[in-house]
Order: structure tokens, then C-alpha cells, then sequence
């Protein structure tokens, strides 16, 4: 296991070569039992779980920060962030630094899984149920990975949903 | 279908638009304006509607009122624009080969277009030939990359504008407010289509090589109309009601031919000779080993013969000479009179080298420069110019034995301090125009590119302190390593102040823009403003620049619509009519100070207290205010005008904004008011923001940071210095002054098994007048430190104005003292 993670770790995903070859492309990663996907184009890096400077007055999702080559990233646990039971971190955990609107958040996820092709054909809205999770809010599709299920996230919305403000 | 384009590049500009954005609204606003023609039944009342919200947004600031408004409008809108576009409207389209030269266009169009603007509202107040000129120029420029491009509406225009600006340069036509108003209307419509072009390219252009883009299609028909009637009075229906656009003699150009020799122009004219002297002295060197030497000569005779030309034109006889010498042996070679052997050449290259010499010493400051009397001014029109008569002068200089200035003063004439005055200033001007450098060497730089070198630069700084405080090193006896890190250290501070100035700006750009506003404002308000502008060269960081703009407009604003009387009470009071505005910048040791000064009629005492009474935002006896302390109500959030009729008190407006503006920049804002006379209102900003001398300490898990400048002390408290006044309010009694406590801790309802406010640190905080004394864990020690802005998803952050990252890579918070303090205390 160490040795995958040093070949993920510190590898810069996004090449502008082929930005559109990347399109199809997710990252997979787990969530307690869950496997979520992230669209590949906008991860940025992925490092390993490292000390979180806190910072006060955030909703309880937002762990705090961290340096990253000079850059100040904060960090968004996604299981508090999807009302799932909170885990002590271990060396397992991997934070998943994304890119929106020009600016950087880390996602800390359980474990980084593999990164796959999914085919717009096999991705499918997610049904609408009547009590909505916090979770499904975020889902921009469910893909089909052969017999299985994952459940792609839409980062824009993780970030800016409205209760990002209510907690607060 | 003109009003298409018109329409999306509207809505693409209001797009952009964020409601505090003050310059901007001042933009969208003159553009709806120049687009009148553009209205169509349809859209007219939504414009109109647009352009007074913008108006008020001017006026009033940003208000939830208004921002509603705004969104309604910008939702109709975008449906009307939605609506033209599918009644299938084709614009037509210009293939653009290379995105590299559009590009390059358009920034250098805007650059020009900046400057122009700035040029020409100089020149409705002094007409000066060099301006025209330089004008011309830049619209030439416009004009011929524009058609290059295949842009043909912008080529149409800014050769129409051209053309007017040829007809001024010529003295065909003099210059008056219309053609202003036309040159200034023309260069709005230039920037408007430039926008566009931007946009599209943007947009279609993204990534590709070669793509095609809409062209603008503004209507300006009736610009151009305008510009050809200009100065030719029988295409008028009533000739009579223009009588300043007849055409006038070249004689008042003449008259004031002294005036025209300008700094710039001398510097101008060196900078200019010396590539032809350079270029020249390569033909000259050539022609000793080429065989076909004709042409070498021709280049070099035409060269000198410039030089020669402007040398007279600026009456610098030495320059003069030595060019007509060399130009005549040049002749004389040609003529087959003369041969072009080595010493001829040497002969020539020997003038070449004096004239050099001329014009280097026109530069340099020498006292005994055989020039000098070329660019000051005779003693004798100095004193003329401070109001000695002429014909005592002239008295004086029939007894040319003595020194005139000797003469003065023994004939009674002038006193001695006069005199002295009259020496320095023509010293002054001895020195003063050769200070400025020959030539500014720069390159453009892309904006991220500075960014992130500031970055990587703030992290060496960073990884440096790691290594040099590292932990496996600590305690250890490191001679040569110290001395070392002393050496890279040195390094890495004078990289980083490089940089810093790298990002230093002239504040220019941000006052021209001051300039329109108050032109604006003053005709809206019908106010006539003299607007005085000094230190616009002073430079800040770019970012800082951007956060004062809107607290610049707020403060002008304020200063001509509440400050300046209107022109009949100036009058009543015995002031001139003409308001003046005076808005400085300066250094003042390590802040930078920007003035605004206006003479109207200052801040009523009474009035400010009787508002901020009503509102509550007195407590205590207003009686024993200090000045200051009333002043400075103005800037709280409550003190607003809406229910202020009075002309005094509505100076609130917005104020609070401007105050948080630059306390965000760590800045403080001085008042300074005289009642009949004027209002200063002084915005002192630091002048490196991005790095800070601070103190950290630990709160809970986290390390803080204050500004070494908010803090007063630090103390180990005992219990008994304690008080609680209520639950949970505590206050502390240093040496009897008794100060409010604010536990960290709760503040940020840290859950922190914590100790009680009697243990840990206390830190004594003075910002914006208040005391405080924080009670924190564990103070960690005083450093530099490089300021980074906090990420936007954290900026909510109570009290904190940005982060930075500490030795061991760790993110460390920067309070601002001024915010917590607001935060906790009343």
C-alpha cells in the first residue's frame, strides 16, 4: 500500500496536453463503504494526510488549513460534509486538492482508490428522492462501472451550496 | 443590427459589474450614455432605467435598494438581449490569423487609450502642441494596427478622430470644449469596441490560433458627423451659435513659442538624437571599409541634418554648430570635394562625439556646463515672472557691470529674501530638467507571472527560516553555517525587495481617473471644481491601488457634492466660485499619505453630533469630544444620510465603507476640518503590506499573529487583577487603567480545557483608539512576516486580515486588532 501511495502522491494529475482526454476520466475514492468519483480535469493534486493548522469560526466540516507549496488550502472533510459519522485520520487518509473558481480546497477523503474511465453513455442522474440527503445534493450523476455504482460529485456545489452560509 | 453588439457588450460589462464597484458604474454608465443613438423603442426606458441606477449607485454608494434594482434590470436585460439575438441578427465577422497580435493589440490599445484620455482633459485646460502630438500618435498607432487586422470600425473612427487631431496640430481649428467632449466621446466608444473585440476573442479565440470574431458595430455615424462639421460653419443651421469653432489664426501659437519648449521635449529631443547619432556614427564607420559609400553618406547628412534642424529649433547653438560642421564635410565628401580617408572620418567622428557630450551634459546636473544657460532662464525673467516690472530690469541690465542681481537690490528694486528666492528657483530649473533619465527601459510583464514569482519569493523566505531555525541544528556551535545563513539571508531580503518594487505602480493611472470623475461630477452638480493633482507619481503596491479606488471616489465625491459649496453661496461667503479639490500623495516615513482637500465649507460640529445623538452612537458626554473624536463619527455604519436633509451632515455617505476599505489595508484616516474653509481628509496606508512585523502566540491549537505596532505589552496577570463585571464580561486594572479582557479562547468558542482568564498571557492591544487585553496561551515569539490573503472560503473568519506561514511550514492566522476589538467592545 505504501508504495502505491508514493506514486500518487505528489503526481500532478491535470497535464495541458491532454485536457481533453482527461474529460471521461474520474477519480475514484471511498467513503466508508461509498465509492464517490471526482471529474480528473479538476483535481489539481493529491497529498497525503499531513498537520491542519485550525481555524476557528468555520462550520465543523471545514478542518482548517494547510501549506502547500506556499499556498494557504483549506480543508473540507467530505464525510462531516456529508453528515457521515466523523473517523480518527490515520496514514490512510488522503486529501484530494481540487480547483474552483481559480482558488484551491482539499477534500479529506478515506482512501484514493484508482482513477477510470466513465462514459457519458453510463452515467445516469441520480433519482430524485423527497428527503435529499445533504449527500445527494452534491451528485452530478451516478456512473456504471460494470456491475457497480459510483457516485459522482459536483465540486462546485460541494462548495457553494447555501448552507455552507447557514451553519455558520 | 447595431444595438445587438451594443446590447452584449452591455450586458457582458454589467455581467462583470459587482455592486461596490464604483469605477466601473462610472464606465457602464458613460457608455450607456454615448450609446444613445443605439437606443431602439424597445430598449430605451430599460437603459434609461440602467443609467440613473448607476447614477445613484454614484451618488448614494452601494445600497440594498439599489443592488435589488440592479438585479431586476440586468434580468431584463439579458431577456432583451436574448430576445435581438434570435431575431437572427448577423454582425459581420473579421477572420483574426494570429490570436498572438490581436492580442498584442488590444493590450497596447489600451494602454493608448488610457493615456489619451488622460491627454486630452489635459488639454482642455492648456492647449499644448506636444499633447496633440502625442495624441495623434497613439490614435495613428490605433488606426494602423486596427486596419492591419482587418478591425474596419475601428479603423474608420480613430482615423475620423485622427484627422480632427491632424486639423489641431496644423492650427486649422482651435481647441474648445465640443471637440474635447467629441475626442473624449470618440476615445469612449474606441475603449467600448476594444471591450468587445476583447471579449470575443476571449471567448471564440481561447486556446486557437486562428479563429474569427464579431466585429463591434457601434453605431458612431453621428460622431462622425459631428467631427466633420467640426470647424466648417456653413454646415450649421445657425452658424451663430458656435462662434469658437471659426477657424484662428497660427498667431497664438507663436505668442507663447517660449512655453513650448517643454521638460519633455528637450528630453525628447536628446533621447531621439542620440539613435541618430548612433545610427550615424555606424554609416560613418562603415564607410572607411565600404567601397559604396554613397548611401552611408546620405543616411548620416540626413541624420545630422535633424539633429541640426530640432538643435535650432531648441536654440541649442553649440549642438547646432558642431552638426552643421560635420553635415558640411559629410557635404563635401559627397560633392567628390572631399575624400572620405581616415582623417576625414576621424574629423567627423570627433563632432559626432562632441555633440554627444552636449547633449549628455544638457542631462546631467553639472553646475559648469557650457549648456546651462540654455535651459534656465535668465535671472532677469525669473524676477519678472515674481512680479518685478520689466522696465526695472531692464534699468538694471544697462549697468551690466555688477551682477544683476546686486543691482537689484541696491536700486531698492527687490529685497534680498526676493532675490534669494529669484537665485533658487532659477537653480532649480537648472537642475530639475536634466534629473530625469534618458530613456525607461521596460518590458511588459504578465501580471500572474509577477504573482506567483511574489509567491515563490515569500516561500524562499519561508524555507529559508526552516532551515535556518531547524530543528536539528537548535543549540548547535555552527560557525561557518552561521555565517553562511547570514549570507543567504542578506540574499534572499534584497530578492524580495526587488520584487516588491517590481509590483510598485504610479499611482497616475488611479488619479487620471479621479480626473474624470470630477469632471463629471462637477457638471452633473453644476459645481465648477479646480481639480488639483500632485504626487501622482508616487508609487504603491498594485493591489493596494485597486482596494483605495472606491475609497477615493467616496472621499471626492463627498468632497464635491457635500463639501464644496454650489457657486452663488461661495460667492455670499467672498470665495472664488471655482471650488478647488486638491488630492495628494506623498511618502511619510514608512506609510504613504493621500490627501484630499477641499476649500467648501468643513464639517459642522453641531450637526455631526446632533445626528449621531439621534442614532445613538454617542455614549458619554459629547461636550468633552475631542475634535477628532467627532470627526471620526462620520465613518460609523450607522451615521447615514437618509434622513438628513442638511448638506453638511450628509457627508456620511458610504464613509463606513471607505473605513473598513483601509483598515483592511492596516490604514488609518485622518480629518482634518476648518469650518468655512475646508475639509482634509488624510488616508494613511502602509507601505508594504506584505510584510508585517509581528507577534505570535498560541490560542488552543492554533498560532496567531497581531502587528507588532497594536501591541502595548505583554504581562503574567494575577487573579486579583481580575474583575467581572457581568457574566462573562471581564475587565483587567493595569497599574489603575482599567481595560476590557477579550479571552481568545471564547472569542472564537474554542472548546479548550481552559484554564480561567487568571492563567495564561495577557496581551495589551491599541487599535482605532480602544484598548483591549487579550488573553492568550503561550506567546511564541516576534518575526517578519510575509502576509498571504486568507483563502476565499475562509474569509469569513471573525477578526483575521490574512495568514502566514511560519518556520516549520505551519499556517500561522494574522489578526487584525482594530476588527477584534470592534467585534467584542461597543
Amino acid at each position: 500500500m505504501g508504495a502505491v501511495k508514493q506514486t500518487i502522491d505528489d503526481i500532478f494529475l491535470v497535464d495541458d496536453d491532454d485536457e481533453n482526454q482527461n474529460d471521461n476520466k474520474y477519480l475514484l475514492f471511498n467513503l466508508g463503504r461509498e465509492i464517490f468519483g471526482l471529474k480528473i480535469s479538476s483535481i489539481i493534486q493529491i497529498v497525503e494526510m499531513q498537520k491542519i493548522t485550525e481555524v476557528p469560526d468555520m462550520p465543523h466540516y471545514i478542518k482548517g488549513v494547510i501549506n502547500r507549496r506556499g499556498k494557504v488550502i483549506p480543508l473540507m472533510d467530505l464525510r462531516l460534509r456529508f453528515d457521515m459519522d466523523g473517523r480518527e485520520y490515520d496514514d490512510r487518509n488522503c486529501i484530494i486538492i481540487v480547483s474552483v473558481h481559480e482558488s484551491f480546497i482539499g477534500f479529506i477523503v478515506d482512501t484514493v482508490a484508482e482513477v477510470h474511465d466513465i462514459d457519458e453513455s453510463n452515467i445516469e442522474p441520480s433519482p430524485n428522492f423527497k428527503n435529499d440527503s445533504v449527500k445527494d445534493r452534491y451528485i452530478s450523476g451516478l456512473g456504471k462501472i460494470g456491475d457497480e455504482v459510483k457516485i459522482l460529485l459536483d465540486v462546485e456545489k460541494i462548495i457553494s451550496d447555501k448552507d455552507l452560509d447557514i451553519e455558520k | 443590427m447595431p444595438d445587438t453588439s451594443f446590447l452584449k457588450c452591455l450586458s457582458s460589462q454589467i455581467a462583470q459589474f459587482e455592486p461596490g464597484d464604483l469605477i466601473s458604474a462610472m464606465e457602464i454608465k458613460e457608455f450607456i450614455e454615448t450609446e444613445k443613438n443605439n437606443y431602439t423603442d424597445d430598449s430605451r426606458e430599460l437603459l434609461l432605467d440602467l443609467s440613473t441606477l448607476f447614477h445613484c449607485y454614484i451618488l448614494e454608494g452601494e445600497n440594498d435598494e439599489l443592488n435589488s434594482k440592479f438585479l431586476e434590470l440586468k434580468k431584463d436585460l439579458n431577456t432583451l438581449e436574448t430576445s435581438k439575438i434570435s431575431m437572427g441578427s448577423v454582425s459581420s465577422s473579421v477572420l483574426i490569423e494570429d490570436s498572438e497580435v490581436l492580442r498584442s493589440f488590444i493590450q497596447e490599445s489600451h494602454d493608448h487609450l488610457d493615456t489619451i484620455e488622460d491627454r486630452i482633459l489635459t488639454l482642455e485646460n492648456k492647449s499644448d502642441p506636444d499633447l496633440i502630438d502625442d495624441i495623434f500618435r497613439s490614435m495613428h498607432t490605433i488606426k494602423g494596427v486596427s486596419s492591419f487586422l482587418g478591425l474596419n470600425n475601428i479603423q474608420n473612427l480613430s482615423h475620423s478622430l485622427e484627422s480632427l487631431l491632424d486639423r489641431l496640430r496644423i492650427s486649422e481649428l482651435d481647441i474648445n470644449s465640443e471637440i474635447i467632449s467629441i475626442l473624449l466621446e470618440g476615445t469612449d466608444i474606441l475603449v467600448n469596441m476594444i471591450n468587445f473585440i476583447e471579449g470575443e476573442a476571449e471567448f471564440k479565440g481561447e486556446g486557437k490560433q486562428t479563429f474569427s470574431i464579431a466585429e463591434p458595430e457601434i453605431n458612431f455615424d453621428q460622431l462622425l458627423d459631428k467631427i466633420r462639421d467640426i470647424g466648417n460653419p456653413a454646415k450649421y443651421n445657425n452658424p451663430a451659435e458656435k462662434p469658437d469653432v471659426t477657424i484662428e489664426p497660427v498667431v497664438s501659437v507663436i505668442q507663447n513659442f517660449d512655453d513650448l519648449i517643454t521638460e519633455d521635449m528637450v528630453i525628447k529631443f536628446i533621447e531621439e538624437s542620440s539613435d541618430l547619432l548612433d545610427s550615424a556614427e555606424h554609416c560613418i564607420l562603415e564607410m572607411e571599409t565600404s567601397s559604396e559609400t554613397g548611401e552611408l553618406i546620405d543616411h548620416a547628412f540626413r541624420n545630422l541634418h535633424t539633429i541640426k534642424g530640432n538643435s535650432g529649433f531648441f536654440s541649442f547653438v553649440s549642438i547646432e554648430e558642431h552638426s552643421m560642421e560635420a553635415e558640411n564635410l559629410l557635404d563635401l565628401i559627397r560633392n567628390g570635394d572631399n575624400k572620405a580617408d581616415n582623417r576625414n572620418i576621424s574629423v567627423i567622428l570627433q563632432k559626432l562625439d562632441y555633440i554627444r557630450n552636449l547633449m549628455n551634459q544638457l542631462l546631467s546636473p553639472e553646475v559648469n556646463s557650457p549648456q546651462k544657460e540654455e535651459i534656465y532662464k535668465p535671472l532677469g525673467e525669473v524676477l519678472v515672472g515674481m512680479g518685478v516690472s520689466k522696465s526695472d530690469i531692464e534699468h538694471a541690465a544697462d549697468l551690466q557691470n555688477k551682477k544683476l542681481g546686486e543691482i537689484l537690490v541696491e536700486e531698492g528694486v527687490v529685497s534680498n529674501s526676493t532675490l534669494d528666492k529669484a537665485l533658487e528657483s532659477q537653480n532649480k530649473a537648472g537642475i530639475e530638467t536634466p534629473v530625469i533619465s534618458m530613456k525607461r527601459k521596460d518590458i511588459r510583464i504578465d501580471m500572474e507571472k509577477l504573482d506567483r514569482l511574489f509567491d515563490m519569493v515569500g516561500e524562499l523566505i519561508t524555507a529559508e527560516s526552516m532551515v535556518v531555525d531547524s530543528e536539528d541544528i537548535k543549540g548547535m556551535e555552527l560557525r561557518e553555517f552561521s555565517k553562511s545563513a547570514l549570507y543567504l539571508s542578506k540574499i534572499t531580503r534584497e530578492i524580495q525587495s526587488i520584487t516588491m518594487s517590481m509590483r510598485m505602480i504610479p499611482l497616475e493611472g488611479l488619479f487620471n481617473k479621479m480626473k474624470r470623475l470630477v469632471r463629471d461630477l462637477s457638471r452633473k452638480m453644476d459645481k465648477p471644481v479646480q481639480f488639483l493633482i500632485s504626487g501622482a507619481d508616487t508609487e504603491m503596491d498594485r493591489n493596494v491601488i485597486e482596494e483605495i479606488a472606491d475609497p477615493l471616489v467616496h472621499i471626492i465625491r463627498n468632497a464635491i457634492d457635500h463639501g464644496l459649496e454650489n457657486a452663488e453661496d461661495r460667492k455670499a461667503s467672498r470665495k472664488n466660485p471655482v471650488g478647488v479639490v486638491d488630492l495628494n500623495a506623498r511618502y511619510e516615513g514608512n506609510e504613504i499619505w493621500i490627501t484630499v482637500s477641499d476649500d467648501g465649507a468643513g464639517l459642522n460640529r453641531e450637526k455631526i453630533l446632533k445626528n449621531a445623538i439621534e442614532k445613538g452612537l454617542i455614549k458619554g458626554d459629547p461636550e468633552v469630544m475631542e475634535p477628532k473624536e467627532i470627526w471620526k463619527l462620520i465613518f460609523e455604519p450607522g451615521f447615514s444620510t437618509v434622513d438628513t436633509v442638511s448638506e453638511i451632515s450628509g457627508r456620511g455617505v458610504g464613509m463606513d465603507v471607505v473605513r473598513r476599505n483601509i483598515e483592511k489595508l492596516r490604514g488609518n484616516i485622518d480629518i482634518d476640518t476648518v469650518p468655512g474653509e475646508g475639509t482634509e481628509m488624510i488616508l494613511r496606508i502602509p507601505l508594504t503590506l506584505a510584510i508585517i512585523d509581528a507577534i505570535s502566540y498560541k490560542v488552543s491549537h492554533m498560532i496567531m499573529a497581531l502587528q507588532s505596532s497594536d501591541v502595548i505589552e505583554f504581562l503574567k496577570p494575577t487573579e486579583n487583577m481580575f474583575t467581572e463585571t457581568k457574566k462573562d464580561h471581564v475587565v483587567i486594572n493595569i497599574r489603575s487603567e482599567i481595560i476590557p479582557v477579550i479571552d481568545m479562547n471564547q472569542f472564537y468558542n474554542l472548546k479548550n480545557e481552559r484554564k480561567k482568564s487568571d492563567q495564561g498571557v495577557i496581551i495589551v492591544i491599541s487599535a482605532g483608539g480602544k484598548k483591549a487585553a487579550l488573553v492568550v496561551d503561550e506567546i511564541l515569539g516576534s518575526k517578519q512576516m510575509v502576509v498571504k490573503a486568507l483563502p476565499e472560503l475562509l474569509d469569513e473568519t471573525r477578526a483575521v486580515s490574512g495568514c502566514s506561514l511560519m518556520g516549520n511550514g505551519e499556517v500561522c492566522l494574522i489578526m487584525d486588532a482594530a476588527a477584534l476589538i470592534r467585534d467584542t467592545l461597543e
